[in-house]
């Protein structure tokens, strides 16, 4: 082996390398050339040593093939297949995302009783185990599915076309698509959703949009649930802004209690104009 | 986030490209990874290990490379790069910097032979 390049075939000119020994290239063997080209050493003493390798009897040479797929393209290509639905139906459909407890499925309850059906609903509920919120829903009187998602802690775009398989679209109406509470996982997968809606509680701390940034960055509208317990909090709303902002500045935010009916009327507001902006 | 899951994924896209280009071992996996995905890369870089068990890919190494995000501050208009959320904008100092990018999570090039 050439002592200098590490190659397979030591003759320089019809003669040996001047060493023999096993030394390893000191880049690597044919980082340079190819490997079956003739290509010259030049030796500190200025000797030029010029030689071919015919074979390569080692190292197996490796190649890099460029990929460049995503990891996540089956889940994001699903959400775009899903999202031609809602759009075809015109129906505004929204991902509803929180901790656990924050009061997803009370303000859609709040919701559908102050709607009195102007607005046709359909709601598609993630959770675990139970379909304990999808009756809930369905007792308020609007459609629901319960999708289940076992041991996983977000939907994927993949549940929710098969959800819609039990479900019809309202046109002109909203889907709330309410994902299981999680305020990390569910950030990272697009459900085909037209807006996605944070909602954080006054019980959890102004500190949220700090401490769980991924999540608020993609929000377009927070809402702060219960807000009917703030006299008896410190929770202080506009640092919790200042902090929503920090992370997502184009953010809207809106302020609720589903208990004492407070802001709900600013909601549908906002909920109507959504569904006008989409037809 | 889930970076098991991922780095079985990831290895499922690699052994489809490997068999693509019918080799023998995969030597390097690289991945691009945005500063400002869910992902952790010592999580995926574990993961890693048990999903590339049994597969082309068994002595692979995973080379992760950072991509960073790019952000525009709404209050100066600066423009710039920027690696992690929730930070003031490095010309003014205003919280107000609208993000982009940065969330990505791809498998870049495989070396192999």
């Amino acid at each position: 082996m050439c002592a200098i390049c590490g190659c397979g075939v030591a003759s320089t000119d019809g003669q040996l390398h001047p060493q023999q020994a096993e030394a390893p290239h000191p880049i690597g063997p044919h980082a340079d050339h190819d490997a079956d080209s003739d290509h010259e050493h030049v030796l500190s003493d200025g000797t030029v040593l010029r030689h071919k390798h015919p074979q390569l009897a080692s190292p197996v040479q490796s190649r890099v093939l460029d990929v460049e797929r995503a990891l996540l393209a089956d889940n994001d290509a699903q959400a775009q297949l899903n999202r031609r639905r809602f759009d075809r139906a015109k129906t505004l459909t929204l991902n509803l995302m929180s901790s656990p407890g924050a009061g997803k499925t009370t303000l859609l309850e709040a919701t559908l009783r102050r709607l009195h059906g102007s607005l046709s609903v359909s709601v598609i509920e993630g959770d675990q185990q139970t379909s304990l919120d999808a009756e809930r829903i369905r007792r308020a009187g609007a459609q629901a599915v319960q999708v289940n998602t076992g041991k996983a802690c977000h939907l994927d775009a993949g549940m929710i076309d098969r959800a819609l398989t039990e479900l019809t679209l309202p046109p002109g109406g909203v889907l709330f698509i309410e994902n299981v509470g999680n305020l990390v996982c569910p950030a990272s997968f697009d459900l085909g959703e037209h807006q996605r809606i944070v909602i954080a509680s006054v019980t959890e701390g102004e500190d949220k949009p700090l401490k769980y940034p991924d999540m608020f960055a993609r929000a377009d509208l927070v809402v702060v649930s219960k807000i009917d317990l703030l006299p008896h909090l410190d929770f202080d709303p506009q640092r919790f802004a200042e902090h929503v902002r920090r992370v997502q500045p184009r953010a809207k935010l809106l302020q609720v209690s589903a208990r004492s009916g407070e802001g709900l009327a600013a909601w549908l507001d906002w909920l109507t104009a959504q569904v006008r902006a989409l037809d | 986030m889930h970076e098991l899951s991922l780095a079985i994924r990831l290895v499922s896209l690699v052994e489809e490209e490997a068999s693509r280009a019918a080799c023998t071992k995969v030597s390097t996996v690289t991945v691009r990874l945005g500063a400002l995905s869910c992902v952790e890369p010592s999580s995926l870089q574990l993961a890693f290990l048990a999903a590339r068990r049994d597969t082309i890919a068994a002595s692979a190494q995973l080379i992760i490379e950072s991509v960073p995000a790019h952000a525009v501050c709404l209050s100066c208009e600066a423009s710039m790069e920027v690696t992690q959320r929730a930070s003031p904008c490095p010309i003014c100092g205003a919280f107000a910097l609208v993000v982009s990018g940065g969330d990505e999570l791809r498998l870049s090039r495989l070396e192999v032979v």
